[in-house]
């Protein structure tokens, strides 16, 4: 890993550590659709009001203590309190209507109001923690000596270093094939490629031209997680008489890309053209129609002719802004821009910079931001419910939309209490946010790591994140 | 002698307030660090959360305040990102700099004194044109550049060294060679117009026609006087090391001061930055403070004048 991230096993804050020990109340299975983890099944009230989780019976912790009702009860309260700084305690802390666990593997959660889109919650991951070994050492001591349910039980932890693991042999899915996980962190991909040609290491990521190098050398390549997904989004659209301000020019920035060429040539053909706001094909409640916008130059070069650009603006150039570890993409796609007659500036900015424009709710025309174009290359997600309520609610921190028809939509979706008529709700609401044309779509590259010969068929979960998949690395034949 | 201690210790007291409220101030200046730690899914109201959390919500001068009183109190705070106490962080990080600059710096340092003495004495030879030409090269090629080229060839093409990371003898030899050639060159330079100077004074002239070994007029009377200026620079290379050497902590994947310091600025981790940058100030004035009672030491003069 280039960097461990947030250094404390605080399931509240740590996010990269959490699929290794730990198990989430839920999680997502190989088609987006939701499989049990630490809940083995799970049922919803007819008014939404209710959540029942059956907790997976014969499941143990690190230590030999069974999974309880208790577990879970204690874990949800922690990961809701006022403090907890994890990014999807807001969404379960806001509804929260009660707690019961009536036996030793019942857990029944209560909401103020239906939100079966919680659901992302539940499996953001939501880490069980083991309630009864907390009490005995308390939790400072738990920080440094933790334990969950998850395939791989802690060893040892050297700060900006490294982790070391070893194999849960009872874990309830099976044990994992090796023995010993040893996560280490490597800031320099230089450093990474010599330590995997040196048989120092198994398993690496590296940027796309290292890998297709490493892949002609002989190296395997694996597909782990999530899709990466490159967008570019409007601000304050509805605020500036600039050229974002008009549709046709948005549209026709979309018309102007020639997706294909750019997997062809900058990503090797490893990659595919179309995605959307935290969305591919895998993502709940995708449709057809949100699918990647054709290359058509000459619709484009139409549409700025429709829109009287440049002439019908007083500042025809187009403001883009980027960090730098974003801007070679952004710059390909000013290529494009230019060959359709735009007049498209991109801006590196640094990274603090950029949150600090792309988080900002602007309500005037003269923020900085508005009438500005962001880039975000991210990894996708299974739900990208509450995502969205930022990209395309008028509420929403981005100032990208400000539509009251798009609220209304938003509000119906979270009520519904029909999880297919929901998904239903989901894919209209995210298609009319597409009609909106503030935020495009450009590609998805799948996330490839290079791996060493020791190391065989990886056989589960690759689908979801790199670390969910140790587990089932098998040894090579 | 006491006094010359004195005055310039309270003289570092006034530099490190000075230095306090800058960095307090400047880190500040860099933006929001909420914005840094709100995802994709946070609300406005999440945002704002944050702020409270982390105590960014209250006024400057109340901040500052809490700042100082934590610093004196011993408590730097905790790290925004790594959710870590700083003391604790700075506490791991630091050896495993000092691990690799003692060693860095200690051969640089001989090397340079060795070969800027050979340099000097054997003017325009042939050892005199190789000294320069190893300085050219030190100071032409980039650090990063140095370091990679030297783990494929040692570690990946010869298998002879770990590519990387902390552990017994064999981890130290290419950083600190690494580390040691980019400083080796600029101090060999110095060493070596310093005592060209030196020769040519009238007392070392002097010292030869009174027929004394040339190997005691080198070793003994010229480098003594030539080592003054080298000194004050070999002070302060050493105080910019603890942060300076991040391009070698990177390419090693050494987890020194360097490396959190980067990942400090680029988080806006104000705890973290403060505490680290603190750290150097007072490491820069106390080394500059030994540098100065050495430099008198060396040349009484120097606490005969006005402080």
């Amino acid at each position: 890993m280039s960097d461990f991230g947030e250094e404390t096993f605080d399931p509240n804050n740590n996010i990269a550590t959490w699929y290794l020990f730990y198990d989430s109340v839920m999680n997502w299975g190989p088609d987006g659709n939701l499989v049990g983890e630490a809940a083995e099944s799970w049922t919803i009230s007819d008014d939404g009001l209710t959540w029942t989780f059956k907790v997976r019976e014969g499941m143990t912790f690190h230590n030999g203590d069974p999974v309880t009702s208790a577990d879970f009860s204690y874990s949800i309260k922690r990961f809701m309190a006022p403090d907890s700084t994890n990014p999807w305690a807001p969404r379960v802390r806001e509804n929260y209507a009660g707690m019961s666990t009536p036996d030793k593997y019942t857990y029944i959660h209560k909401t103020k109001t239906p939100e079966l889109t919680l659901v992302a919650s539940w499996a953001a991951p939501l880490p069980i923690l083991p309630s009864k070994y907390i009490q005995e050492v308390g939790f400072d001591y738990f920080l440094e000596h933790p334990i969950g349910s998850g395939p791989w039980s802690f060893v040892e932890y050297t700060p900006e270093t490294n982790i070391i693991f070893e194999a849960f042999d009872d874990y309830w899915d099976g044990a994992p094939y090796f023995e010993t996980l040893e996560c280490i962190q490597v800031p320099e991909e230089a450093t990474r490629v010599a330590m995997l040609k040196r048989d120092e290491i198994d398993l690496i990521q590296v940027t796309m031209d290292r890998t297709v190098e490493l892949r002609d050398e002989g190296y395997r390549l694996q597909e782990l997680g999530l899709p990466t997904i490159s967008i570019y989004a409007f601000q304050g659209t509805w605020m500036t008489d600039g050229p974002t301000g008009d549709v046709r020019i948005r549209q026709a920035m979309s018309y102007a890309i020639n997706r294909q060429e750019v997997i062809d040539t900058y990503f090797h053909g490893l990659g595919y053209p179309g995605c959307f706001w935290f969305m591919t094909e895998l993502t709940w409640g995708y449709d057809p129609a949100l699918d990647a916008d054709p290359y058509d130059p000459e619709l484009a070069r139409q549409l700025i002719e429709e829109a009287g650009y440049p002439d019908a603006f007083a500042t025809p150039t187009i403001h883009l802004y980027t960090p730098a570890q974003w801007s070679e993409e952004m710059l390909i796609c000013q290529g494009y821009w230019e060959e359709i007659g735009l007049d498209v500036e991109v801006q590196i900015v640094e990274m603090g910079k950029f949150f600090d424009l792309m988080f900002s709710r602007a309500d005037s025309p003269d923020a900085e931001c508005v009438g500005q174009i962001w880039s975000w290359i991210n990894p996708s997600v299974n739900q990208n419910v509450y995502h969205s309520s930022n990209m395309f609610t008028s509420l929403g921190v981005h100032t990208t939309a400000n539509d009251p028809e798009m609220d209304v939509l938003y509000d119906q979706v979270l009520a519904e209490t029909n999880l297919e008529r929901q998904e239903q709700l989901w894919s209209e609401f995210m298609v009319r946010g597409h009609g909106m044309w503030i935020v495009t779509g450009m590609w998805q590259v799948p996330g490839y790591w290079v791996t060493s010969e020791y190391l065989g068929e990886f056989t589960k979960r690759a689908y979801l994140t790199y670390q969910e998949c140790f587990d089932g690395i098998k040894h090579a034949e | 002698m006491v006094r010359f201690i004195l005055i310039r210790l309270l003289q570092s007291v006034v530099a490190l307030v000075g230095i306090a409220v800058m960095v307090f101030a400047m880190v500040r200046i860099s933006g929001d660090p909420a914005l840094m730690l709100a995802t994709a899914t946070s609300t406005a109201e999440d945002i704002q959360r944050i702020r409270v959390n982390l105590g960014l919500d209250k006024s400057i001068p109340e901040q500052f305040w809490i700042f100082v009183t934590d610093v004196v109190q011993g408590d730097l705070g905790e790290s925004l990102f790594k959710k870590r106490p700083v003391t604790e962080m700075i506490g791991a990080a630091l050896p495993n700099s000092i691990r690799l600059i003692l060693p860095s710096w200690g051969v640089a340092m001989l090397g340079a004194l060795l070969l800027g003495v050979l340099g000097a004495t054997r003017r325009d030879t042939f050892l005199d044109n190789g000294v320069k030409f190893i300085a050219i090269m030190g100071q032409a090629l980039p650090g990063f550049w140095v370091a990679i080229v030297s783990v494929f060839i040692f570690s990946v093409t010869w298998q002879l060294l770990p590519t990387s990371g902390l552990g017994g003898i064999d981890h130290y030899i290419l950083p600190v060679a690494a580390l040691a050639f980019f400083l080796l060159p600029g101090m060999m330079r110095l060493v070596r117009s310093s005592m060209l100077d030196v020769l040519d004074s009238e007392y070392i002239k002097l010292a030869r026609i009174k027929g004394l070994p040339e190997r005691q007029i080198i070793w003994k009377h010229a480098l003594r006087n030539a080592l003054i200026a080298p000194l004050t620079v070999a002070g302060i290379l050493f105080a910019g090391l603890i942060t300076g050497a991040v391009v070698i902590e990177t390419v090693f994947s050494w987890p020194g001061i360097g490396w959190i310091l980067v990942e400090g600025v680029m988080a806006r981790d104000f705890p973290l930055v403060q505490a680290i940058i603190l750290l150097v100030a007072v490491a820069v004035l106390g080394i500059n403070l030994l540098v100065d009672i050495l430099y008198a030491y060396i040349d009484p003069q120097i606490r005969l004048q006005k402080t």
